[in-house]
């Protein structure tokens, strides 16, 4: 098979295709081959017909099957050995119906397709990006054991006979009334509550201040329209609140029984491992904003022109499933929250983008022969499966069997090209003069 | 003297005819009342084949019996005469080969 590239256009091609004329044979007598055990014709067993009379007696019928059995393979392996990737369907010059297959002859047509442009990639230290490690101060550290300590405060009756203050701690009951019926769900007993911080709502502070030991006080409380308790919603309810006592409250000590508490070791340990996890927090969104500027800066530095074609293709693909899964769930776009006359210019510019961002990464990956190999994948997804608590053989085969393994394929590749692109990048002037 | 082609009426393909074919042989349906020299007549006149027959066979079909018993008797397909003409090596009958 003879094949011939021509580029029209950027993202244009032609395919000039030549079949040599033992194939073109060989297509013929496997066509004949099966239209002869279909036919049946006055004077011949069934399957016994001559080729010559099946030819002669079908002529369009052999023609456009044989057509059919060149073309397609011949192509998908013009494509395959030239290592271009159609992002559209095939148009076949002369069109397909048109085409002769002709006895002992070499075939040939053309066909034309779109293809992903040569992207010429910016050299990658013009990518800038901020390279400071993280830092996670120890105030920060101590901030979130601070937290921790007050999640874990104990409250402790004080013996004393006062009115209640502002920024008191007190231990009330209350229940909420609707209409003079009870609810249970927003009803409480004996729940320890610090006044001044917010922790109830601020009718009901007002209410106990001012209250003493063993008084009961009535407070109504209008209810927006999207409260999240549905009942109470846009509703007034009566609360009922009795003020058992005045309290302390008390921090446990940081100390090694407050770390055991918590179920670590000793302080120490409690310490090193919450820096850890505030460390290792803070560098994911590190990175993920380094690879969010890195991709802008790319698709910025780098001119692409997205066939229209394409682009329209996707679009109304689209807004087909989009319509027809609204159909299927008897909703109007209103329902939804789709705005139908904004949605194609929506999926343009994200489609265009999206593009943007694969054609990128597949000639990065392409020049850099980043690719991710079997082992590799089965680490990952060994880990991933961890993460998970599964069984990885089970989410091997689950991810194999939704085809989802060359999509976890291909984000691993994705990660290891961004990982490339931030090593490779600059870093960016760092402001902070040491 | 009957036209031609009221002598010769059709070429006969069938798989036996095709087999008999590679002996230079062809068949045809010729007419019930035709003999072997008015059928080598028309025959060469057709075909544009003068002088390479090298013999004619002849023989009269009996039309199959068809349809059921009615009054007594049964219909039958009409009886025809098959014509199996020999030519000398390297000659051909073109029209056939068409076919």
């Amino acid at each position: 098979m003879k094949v011939q590239i021509e580029r029209l256009e950027t993202t244009r091609v032609r395919l000039d295709i030549e079949i040599p004329s033992e194939d073109v044979n060989a297509a013929l007598a496997e066509t004949c081959e099966s239209l002869r055990t279909q036919v049946s014709i006055p004077g011949f067993r069934k399957g016994r017909v001559p080729i010559a009379i099946l030819k002669s007696r079908f002529p369009e019928y052999v023609n456009s099957e044989a057509v059919r059995y060149l073309v397609a393979p011949a192509y998908e392996d013009a494509i395959y050995n030239e290592r271009l990737n159609p992002l559209t369907q095939p148009t076949f010059t002369p069109p397909l119906d048109e085409l002769n297959v002709k006895e002992n002859e070499p075939f040939t047509f053309s066909a034309t397709v779109d293809i992903r442009p040569n992207i010429s990639l910016p050299s990658y230290d013009e990518l800038v990006t901020d390279k400071n490690p993280v830092n996670v101060p120890r105030e920060d550290v101590d901030a979130y054991i601070t937290r921790l300590q007050a999640q874990s405060a104990t409250y402790e009756p004080l013996d004393v006979e006062r009115q209640v203050q502002a920024n008191d701690c007190v231990r009330i009951d209350w229940e909420c009334l609707l209409d003079g019926n009870r609810i249970d769900a927003e009803s409480r007993q004996d729940v320890d509550i610090e006044l001044g911080v917010g922790a109830i709502h601020e009718k009901l502070e007002q209410a106990l201040i001012g209250m003493e030991i063993g008084d009961t006080n009535n407070v109504d409380i209008d209810f927006p329209a999207d409260h999240n308790v549905a009942e109470l919603a846009g509703k007034s309810a009566q609360y009922e609140i009795t003020l058992h006592a005045i309290t302390e409250k008390q921090l446990p000590a940081l100390d090694d029984e407050f770390a055991k508490d918590l179920g670590y070791e000793n302080y120490s340990q409690l310490y090193g491992l919450i820096w850890n996890n505030l460390v290792e927090e803070e560098t994911s969104l590190h990175v993920d904003k380094q690879k969010a500027e890195l991709l802008e800066q790319l698709i910025e530095k780098i001119e692409i022109s997205i066939p229209d074609l394409l682009v329209d293709q996707y679009v109304q693909q689209t807004l087909r499933n989009v319509k027809q899964q609204l159909a299927n769930e008897h909703r109007s776009p209103e329902d939804a929250g789709i705005n139908m006359e904004t949605l194609p210019d929506e999926l343009r510019r994200d489609v265009i983008q999206q593009t943007k961002q694969s054609w990128i990464f597949e000639t990065i990956a392409e020049k850099e022969g980043i690719s991710v190999s079997d082992d590799e994948l089965e680490y990952e997804i060994r880990r991933a499966a961890e993460q998970q608590n599964r069984d990885a053989q089970k989410y091997a085969s689950l991810l194999k069997s939704n085809n989802r393994l060359e999509d976890f394929r291909g984000q691993l590749q994705h990660e290891k090209i961004y990982q490339f692109l931030i090593n490779r990048a600059s870093a960016k002037q760092s402001l902070i003069i040491t | 003297m009957k036209d031609v082609y009221q002598i010769i009426l059709q070429p006969l393909i069938t798989e036996k005819s095709t087999i008999l074919r590679e002996s230079n042989k062809y068949a045809f349906v010729v007419d019930r009342n035709a003999t072997k020299p008015q059928i080598r007549r028309a025959a060469e006149e057709l075909f544009d084949i003068e002088g390479d027959i090298l013999k004619i066979r002849t023989m009269r079909v009996r039309g199959k019996p068809k349809g059921k018993m009615l009054r007594y008797q049964r219909g039958r397909k009409p009886h025809w005469k098959k014509a199996i003409i020999t030519l000398k090596e390297g000659a051909t009958i073109q029209a056939f080969d068409t076919i």
